[in-house]
C-alpha cells in the first residue's frame, strides 16, 4: 500500500517541512499545536521518528502548558529559539525564563501590565540575541494607561530585533529599538503623536507599518523617512485625517504633498473613517503613482 | 541571455537567465562557472522541469527572498495576514499527488524557496482537520504499528487532549484550580519525560 504513494520517498528534510507548515498552521487557527504533533506521531514509525526528532517542531512553547510540558518542549528544541506566547496571564514562567537567550520571539496577548512588567523584569540584563519579534498586549483592564518602559540597554541585550507589534500597550521609549526595526505594528494603545514621530524619524529599514486605532494628531511628516525600503503600509486609524497626514504629508489645509515615493511598496491599504475627507483622494492617487512596485491596493471604509 | 537545462531524462531546456536564477542552485552554477555549458539536473525529470520553469517564468519579476536575516516563525508572526496564495499559484499546484510531491523535491532540489513553500503549503491545508486515519488514507501510508501501539499511543492522546480542554476552562475561568497543579495522566506524563518511545 505503502509503495502507491509519493509520500514515503520524500527527504526527511521535506517531510519535516511540510510537518513543520502543518503545525504553523495549526498555531494561525489556534489550535492546540500538542494535538497535531501527537497526531503526526500516530501515522506511522517513520512520521513519530521524524517528529521527535526534529527538534524545529518543538520551539512553539505556551505558557498555560503545565511547567513538565513546557521543560519538555524546551528540551526537545534545543539548541534552537523558541517561541513563547500567551493568551491571558499564565500560572507561571518559570521554565521559559531559565532560557532567555534562546527566546526567539515572544507573545503575550491580553495580559495585564503587572504581569507583562514581572516577566519582562525577569529576563531584565539577560543576554536576548535570539529575539526577533516581540508581541506585546494588555487586556481590557489596562487599555488606557499601559504603559512600559524599555530599559535602556535593551537594544544592546536584542541585536536580532526585528518586528514590535503592540496592541493596548504603549512603550514609552519606542524610538530607542526603531531604528533595529523591519516590522512595526501599534493596534489600539494610547502612543502619542509625540512618540510616534520620534520614533517613525528613526525607523530607516522599515519594511511594514501598520497602524490602527490611534489617536494621533498631526501634522507630522514622516514619510520619506519610513518610506525607501517600506513593503507593506496598512493604516486604519480612528482619525483618518492626522493619521494620513502623519505618514502620507498629505494635507488638505497645509502646502501641497511633498513629492512622496515608495519605490519598495507592494501593499497598501487604507481604512477610513468618518474622517475622511474626498479630497485626499486625488493626493493618494499621487503617492499610489508613486509607488511602480504596488501590487494590492485597498481603499475603503466609512464616509460620513 | 539565454541558459541551457538538462533533465535527467535527457531533454533539453532553454530559458531566460531572469528565470533560471530563480533557483538558488542554478545562481550559483551561474556565478560559479557561467552559462557556457548546458546545466544538467540530474535530479528533476522532464514533466516535473517543464511544471517548474512555468512558475519561475510566471514569478521572474517578484523580488527574490530576502533569506536572510530572519525568515523564522517570527518573521511569520507579524506578515502572515499578507501570506496569501495567489489564484495563479493555487491553479498551478492543484494537480495530482505524484505531481505535487515531485514538484515540492524538485524546489528543494533546485532551492527556489516561494516553491518550496507553496507545495508544503498546499499538503499542509490537505491535512487540515484530517484525523490521523484520514491522512494515512490521504498520502496511502500504511499503519505499521502493532494494535497494542497504536491503542497506547491513542490513551496518550485521549489524555492530552482531556489535559488542554482542562486548561482551556481554567482558563475560562470554568475550574478553579491552577493549571500547573494539574495532575498530569500516567502515561502522558511518562512521554513527556522521555522523548524517545
Amino acid at each position: 500500500m505503502e509503495s502507491m504513494s509519493p509520500i514515503p520517498s520524500l527527504p526527511t528534510e521535506i517531510v519535516i517541512k511540510i510537518l513543520s507548515t502543518a503545525l504553523r498552521r495549526a498555531i494561525d487557527d489556534n489550535e492546540p499545536t500538542t494535538t497535531s504533533l501527537l497526531n503526526f506521531c500516530l501515522v506511522s514509525r517513520r512520521w513519530r521518528d521524524v517528529v521527535q526528532t526534529a527538534s524545529e517542531l518543538w520551539t512553539d512553547i505556551d505558557l498555560h502548558w503545565p511547567i513538565e510540558q513546557q521543560r519538555t518542549w524546551v528540551e526537545q528544541s534545543a539548541p534552537r529559539g523558541i517561541d513563547v506566547h500567551a493568551l491571558m496571564e499564565p500560572e507561571d514562567h518559570f521554565e521559559i525564563i531559565k532560557h532567555p537567550s534562546r527566546l526567539r520571539s515572544l507573545r503575550l496577548l491580553s495580559v495585564p501590565l503587572g504581569y507583562l512588567e514581572q516577566f519582562l523584569g525577569s529576563i531584565e540584563g539577560s543576554n536576548l540575541d535570539k529575539l526577533e519579534s516581540i508581541h506585546l498586549g494588555c487586556d481590557a483592564c489596562s487599555t488606557g494607561m499601559a504603559v512600559y518602559e524599555l530599559p535602556p540597554d535593551f537594544p544592546a541585550r536584542t541585536p536580532c530585533l526585528r518586528a514590535i507589534s503592540l496592541s493596548a500597550l504603549r512603550i514609552a521609549n519606542l524610538h530607542i529599538v526603531a531604528h533595529q526595526l523591519t516590522h512595526l505594528e501599534i493596534f489600539r494603545s494610547t502612543h502619542t503623536s509625540e512618540d510616534l514621530m520620534q520614533t517613525l524619524s528613526l525607523c530607516v529599514n522599515l519594511e511594514y507599518l501598520s497602524l490602527g486605532g490611534l489617536s494621533v494628531h498631526g501634522p507630522y511628516k514622516q514619510g520619506p523617512v519610513i518610506m525607501p525600503r517600506l513593503r507593506t503600509l496598512l493604516l486604519h486609524p480612528y482619525n483618518t485625517t492626522y493619521c494620513v497626514q502623519l505618514i502620507l504629508g498629505i494635507s488638505r489645509f497645509g502646502p501641497p504633498a511633498r513629492h512622496l515615493r515608495a519605490p519598495q511598496l507592494l501593499c497598501f491599504y487604507l481604512w477610513y473613517n468618518g474622517e475622511c475627507d474626498v479630497c485626499f483622494t486625488d493626493a493618494i492617487s499621487d503617492f499610489t503613482k508613486e509607488s511602480p512596485l504596488l501590487n494590492t491596493l485597498g481603499i475603503a471604509g466609512m464616509a460620513r | 541571455m539565454i541558459v541551457s537545462l538538462v533533465s535527467s531524462d535527457g531533454k533539453l531546456y532553454q530559458v531566460d537567465e531572469a528565470v533560471a536564477r530563480r533557483s538558488g542552485v542554478i545562481y550559483t552554477v551561474l556565478e560559479d562557472i557561467g552559462n557556457q555549458k548546458p546545466i544538467p539536473l540530474l535530479n528533476v525529470p522532464s514533466h516535473v522541469l517543464k511544471q517548474v520553469i512555468e512558475y519561475c517564468e510566471y514569478h521572474r519579476t517578484d523580488p527574490l527572498p530576502q533569506d536572510a536575516e530572519w525568515s523564522g516563525p517570527a518573521r511569520a508572526e507579524l506578515v502572515r495576514r499578507k501570506a496569501v496564495v495567489s489564484d495563479w499559484d493555487k491553479k498551478f499546484i492543484d494537480c495530482d499527488q505524484t505531481l505535487l510531491f515531485e514538484i515540492i523535491q524538485a524546489a528543494s532540489y533546485l532551492d527556489i524557496k516561494p516553491l518550496l513553500d507553496l507545495g508544503c503549503k498546499t499538503v499542509a491545508n490537505m491535512m487540515t482537520g484530517k484525523s490521523v486515519e484520514d491522512i494515512r488514507a490521504l498520502f496511502h501510508i500504511e499503519n505499521d504499528f502493532t494494535p497494542e501501539e497504536e491503542t497506547a499511543m491513542q490513551v496518550e492522546r485521549s489524555e492530552f487532549e482531556s489535559l488542554y480542554n482542562i486548561m482551556i476552562k481554567s482558563m475560562a475561568g470554568g475550574v478553579n484550580a491552577p493549571v500547573t497543579s494539574l495532575p498530569i495522566p500516567g502515561k502522558a506524563r511518562r512521554r513527556l519525560r522521555a522523548p524517545h518511545y
